[in-house]
């Protein structure tokens, strides 16, 4: 059940940092948030953040962020958004902290400020720091923190900022791991609440993609959270969340009209060059495909189709 | 990459059965200009989709309707 149900949290949260990463400042770090002048922008430095961990960590997935921000004093400065969500490798934490923050310092040769969220379930784990010394010499490094588990549930229910939403989905999810109907409870009053918080559709849309993709369900019961959706989407006239469904319907039936043309192309002249079927996979309207498969049936050879195509006779 | 929900990936399931259906009777009808409705009918009852692509190359180079129909009632695809 755990497997089949586990939380996909570290592409959630890189995900969310991305998408939302000034409400994210603004809620978890509200001094530095102050401090960015946010009308100039930010730039996120995913690629080189990769190079720089690449061979210090082996086959995990992270969540880390590295973004160019620029303060109201018109410097320039690094911020580094270190996430730890699962809990595992805790006891090497603030060394990674420590080598990251170096190795961007080297690689930048500019002020690299770390910053550390702790999405784990351990109240008593709160590193801060790291260093050592010896024989007068002293290196540290000494970073602010946020614990998830320190927010007060009424304090992410009444923000309005989209970054609430996220951690609230992250510790329900933790708090359920093995009473799903609880999370299913859960899940359907935080999107309850999306409607009720005044978001537009598309902020409701991408809040939602947040939830569903942090609070998995098992198939049966996250049918059942279909039908609630579904239900409080009509009683309330809002249909946002289901237009996902009519969306996927066309996406469906476009992706089988494509293929279908090429297969009955592929099972009459067997090969088919790769630029066709480029070609077949770039259109978008659903009427023309009926038409192509049409003609892919009735022509005598590939060249045919292809000149069809070419004079936009379709 | 953003997540694909529940509710897109059930739509798509939804739409990819239904073109699959129309697609295998259009194929059909293209090919011998009719089908009989009970065909029609129990096209549109297949719920796999793995076997909706399989009648849909059958559709192709069958050489009758009825071959078709016959290939369907044993239960070969």
């Amino acid at each position: 059940m755990e497997d089949e149900v586990r939380a996909d949290y570290d592409s959630a949260w890189k995900e969310a940092l991305t998408v939302y990463f000034e409400p994210f400042m603004a809620f978890c770090f509200a001094d530095t948030h102050s401090d960015i002048d946010w009308e100039k922008g930010y730039e996120t430095l995913d690629t080189e953040l990769q190079e720089v961990i690449r061979d210090a960590e082996t086959g995990r997935r992270l969540a880390d962020k590295l973004v160019k921000v620029w303060l109201n004093s018109g410097e320039e400065a690094i911020v580094l958004i270190h996430v730890e969500i699962q809990g595992q490798e805790q006891s090497d934490f603030a060394e990674r902290m420590y080598i990251y923050n170096h190795r961007l310092f080297d690689r930048y040769r500019q002020k690299v400020f770390s910053f550390a969220v702790l999405g784990d379930e351990n109240t008593n784990w709160r590193p801060t720091g790291y260093s050592y010394s010896r024989w007068g010499f002293e290196s540290s490094l000494q970073f602010p923190v946020v614990k998830l588990l320190d927010y007060p549930a009424a304090t992410l229910e009444e923000s309005t900022n989209p970054f609430a939403t996220i951690i609230a989905a992250h510790l329900e999810t933790q708090a359920t791991r093995s009473d799903l109907p609880r999370r299913f409870q859960l899940k359907l009053r935080l999107v309850r609440r999306l409607y009720e918080r005044g978001y537009s559709r598309n902020q409701i849309l991408e809040l939602f993609r947040f939830i569903e993709w942090i609070m998995a369900l098992p198939a049966a019961v996250q049918q059942e959270f279909k039908t609630e959706i579904k239900r409080i989407e009509e009683e309330r006239r809002m249909p946002y969340i289901t237009s996902f469904e009519r969306d996927g319907i066309q996406q469906g039936r476009l992706q089988t009209s494509r293929e279908d043309v090429i297969d009955v192309l592929e099972t009459r002249f067997l090969t088919l060059p790769d630029a066709l079927k480029n070609r077949i996979f770039a259109i978008e309207d659903l009427a023309m495909l009926k038409r192509l498969l049409k003609r892919a049936i009735t022509v005598t050879s590939v060249q045919e189709f292809e000149e069809l195509l070419a004079q936009g006779e379709f | 990459m953003p997540y694909i929900t529940s509710f897109e990936r059930d739509g798509i399931q939804q739409g990819r059965l239904q073109m699959s259906r129309e697609n295998v009777i259009d194929v059909l009808e293209t090919r011998f200009s009719t089908v009989p409705d009970a065909l029609r009918n129990s096209i549109f009852a297949i719920e796999d989709l793995a076997m909706l692509k399989q009648l849909h190359k059958r559709a192709i180079t069958v050489t009758s309707v009825q071959e078709f129909e016959e290939l369907l009632v044993q239960g070969e695809l």
